[in-house]
């Protein structure tokens, strides 16, 4: 692929793709932190715009919105805890903290730093293994795809503050609204109840943001305070010194090997990424007890994993036609629409587009630092509304980013009860995270085990024979679910010493 | 017995129950499948455990119950009511219009008393919405069955 290089930069300079790559990208960032806006809407926003363009620069808008967005959700994370997509939601964990500490700044400079880190190892990732990735993905089947979501799932217990039974609860009922709708194998109706518009399910994106955004606003309308008391204060990004990067490398290297690995796994996507990645990296961190109170580690785990999904989930949206998020569902469209049709033949058949989609992804990383250093500062006036104002501005937001979604005002109303069901549960302290997590992954966990279990003849013990992909993750999801109790156990044996 | 009813437990209760009853309808419906073709089988696995999880949270309620927090009522309750009837009616009656009606109640519930405020945020914030997705992005939002320029 690199010998295409120069052909591939000879067609993204123009300049229509310098202007599209530039504006694309900054444009991405402001739609990607609006809250309730999301990638996924950024994106379908911007979808009708591109008809009118040429292949290239259209395919790099859309990029450019997609990566752009993707960080610009960590904007809104940090500095009002409010993730306008899934995958910025383990950025609050850590990053809102930060905010609250005075350190908005440094949060986004961590998150950025993170970011573009993460998008630029995942594209330079595409250019040099892209075929070898996705020949690889192809041994994937349902057996392993269900090991793989199943480790995904132990996050939930790294997740789950507090109360590990109100954690797991969340994450439970997130499944089982996942399993809402049609059966992904017979398509007869679940827990529809003669509503005709649950046949299709609940929408992910109405439930994401009622449970994180809308209930953030009925939150602090609960809370007796004066208009600006919660918001925090912010004077542009601030990037960290050098030396506090010291021993935080590695983190960030699993991080983006994580996004990097899950993104290429069709169905999974950047939620799953950044939630793995946030897990592992409290597990793993010497600043794990930091965890949750503004620990830089957990900003760096989330965002740079979520970013590299975005080069990854490329390689079987362009690979393979699978797209391996809800983004790239869209992207696909936005792909097909300007002919050219993903499939295993693609990277034969017309390598020298490829190389340029690839090529203008990596630029687009590159850019994000600058551009994003200077958007954030464009999002400052925003933080210095009142609360009311900006609390009412969020609700008025998450109703217009779920009516583009789909158009389907049955959407509104999911969201609106979501909002409402989000705002008890988080006065009882049950985390939202879990609960995304498990309608992300609910869909994919079901249909790989009831997809295994066709093809082992309904023999639950044939998982562990014939799949040593399956095995090897099984195994590390047991591991990695049986450690805290095991840190909780050599803790409490510690202190009797004591 | 109403004693150890707190917050946290009557909300672990009313988990429980949701539960409960959503497991009982995924059984008696189908024919005798097998796993993989039934689709109840994983629903229920996901329900038996909501319940169990339920069971166990409820009991940690009672034995570690917190006070009741201050709910701020009329403001949580005014607020609720706006926003779903703002999603009910927001592709029936507009975009402009009911925006408009949400945010005076929205910015009276979060406690905002300056008139001349909340008009011009009232008035102006849905405007520029409205002028941004319908004239700009060309990404028309629900228009007002009265008045057809809204």
């Amino acid at each position: 692929m690199l010998e295409l290089l120069p052909q591939a930069l000879g067609l993204i300079f123009t300049l229509e793709g310098v202007a599209v790559l530039i504006l694309g990208t900054m444009l991405g960032i402001i739609l990607g932190a609006l809250p309730g806006i999301g990638s996924t809407v950024a994106v379908a926003i911007i979808l009708p715009f591109t008809l009118g363009m040429g292949q290239i620069p259209a395919i790099l808008l859309v990029l450019a919105i997609y990566a752009g967005s993707v960080y610009g959700g960590s904007i809104s994370a940090i500095l009002i805890n409010t993730p306008g997509t899934p995958q910025s939601a383990a950025t609050c964990l850590d990053g809102y903290p930060m905010s609250q500490r005075g350190e908005a700044g440094l949060a986004l400079g961590w998150a950025t730093l993170a970011s573009v880190a993460g998008g630029i190892v995942s594209a330079i990732m595409l250019i040099l293994a892209a075929p070898q990735v996705a020949a690889f993905a192809l041994n994937f089947g349902p057996i392993e795809t269900f090991a793989l979501i199943l480790l995904g799932l132990t996050c939930i217990v790294s997740v789950s503050e507090g109360s590990m039974i109100k954690g797991l609860l969340a994450g439970v009922i997130g499944i089982f609204l996942s399993s809402v709708g049609g059966d992904p194998i017979t398509g007869e109706g679940r827990f529809t109840f003669g509503l005709f518009n649950l046949i299709a399910g609940l929408d992910l994106l109405a439930v994401v943001i009622g449970v994180f955004a809308l209930s953030e606003v009925l939150l602090r309308a609960s809370r007796r305070i004066d208009g600006a008391a919660l918001l925090v204060a912010f004077e542009g990004i601030v990037l960290p010194k050098l030396r506090a990067w010291k021993g935080r490398l590695g983190g960030l290297a699993k991080s983006i090997a994580i996004g990097c690995g899950v993104g290429v796994l069709p169905g999974t996507g950047a939620a799953t990424a950044a939630f793995i990645s946030y897990a592992e990296a409290r597990r793993s961190s010497p600043r794990r007890d930091d965890f949750g109170k503004g620990e830089p580690d957990g900003i760096i785990a989330s965002e740079s994993a979520n970013n590299a999904v975005t080069g990854g989930a490329l390689v079987p949206t362009m690979a393979l036609g699978i797209p391996g998020d809800a983004i790239t569902a869209v992207m696909l469209a936005t792909l097909t629409l300007h002919g050219v049709t993903p499939g295993v033949r693609l990277m034969t058949s017309n390598p020298t587009l490829i190389a340029a989609i690839f090529t203008g992804f990596a630029l687009i990383n590159l850019i994000l630092l600058p551009l994003g250093m200077l958007v954030s500062r464009l999002a400052a006036p925003l933080l210095r509304m009142r609360e009311a104002f900006l609390m009412t501005a969020i609700a008025v937001f998450c109703v217009i980013g779920v009516y583009f979604v789909r158009g389907n005002p049955f959407d509104l109303l999911v969201m609106a009860v979501a909002g409402v069901i989000g705002f008890i549960l988080r006065r009882q302290g049950y985390p939202m995270a879990p609960l995304v997590i498990g309608m992300v992954l609910g869909p994919t966990l079901e249909m790989s085990l009831r997809q295994g279990l066709i093809i082992t003849n309904g023999s639950f013990t044939a998982f562990f024979t014939g799949h040593p992909i399956a095995v090897a993750l099984m195994i590390v999801a047991l591991v990695l679910l049986s450690l805290p109790a095991l840190r909780a156990l050599r803790q409490r044996s510690r202190l009797r010493t004591e | 017995m109403l004693a150890l009813m707190n917050e946290r437990a009557l909300v672990a209760i009313a988990l429980f129950l949701t539960g409960a009853a959503l497991l009982a309808t995924t059984f008696g419906s189908s024919p005798d499948l097998p796993p993989a073709f039934d689709p109840t089988f994983f629903p229920r696995i996901i329900l038996i455990l909501w319940v169990g999880l339920a069971f166990m949270e409820i009991a940690a309620a009672i034995r570690h119950g917190t006070p009741a927090q201050e709910p701020a009522a009329w403001r949580i309750g005014a607020l609720i009511v706006a926003v779903v009837l703002y999603a009910v009616f927001f592709t029936r009656l507009g975009f402009f219009i009911t925006s408009v009606a949400f945010c005076t109640v929205s910015l009276l519930a979060l406690g905002q008393r300056h008139v001349a405020t909340i008009a011009a945020f009232a008035i102006g914030a849905p405007a520029v919405l409205l002028i941004l997705f319908n004239r700009i992005l060309k990404m028309p939002l629900p228009a007002s069955p009265f008045f057809w320029w809204l």
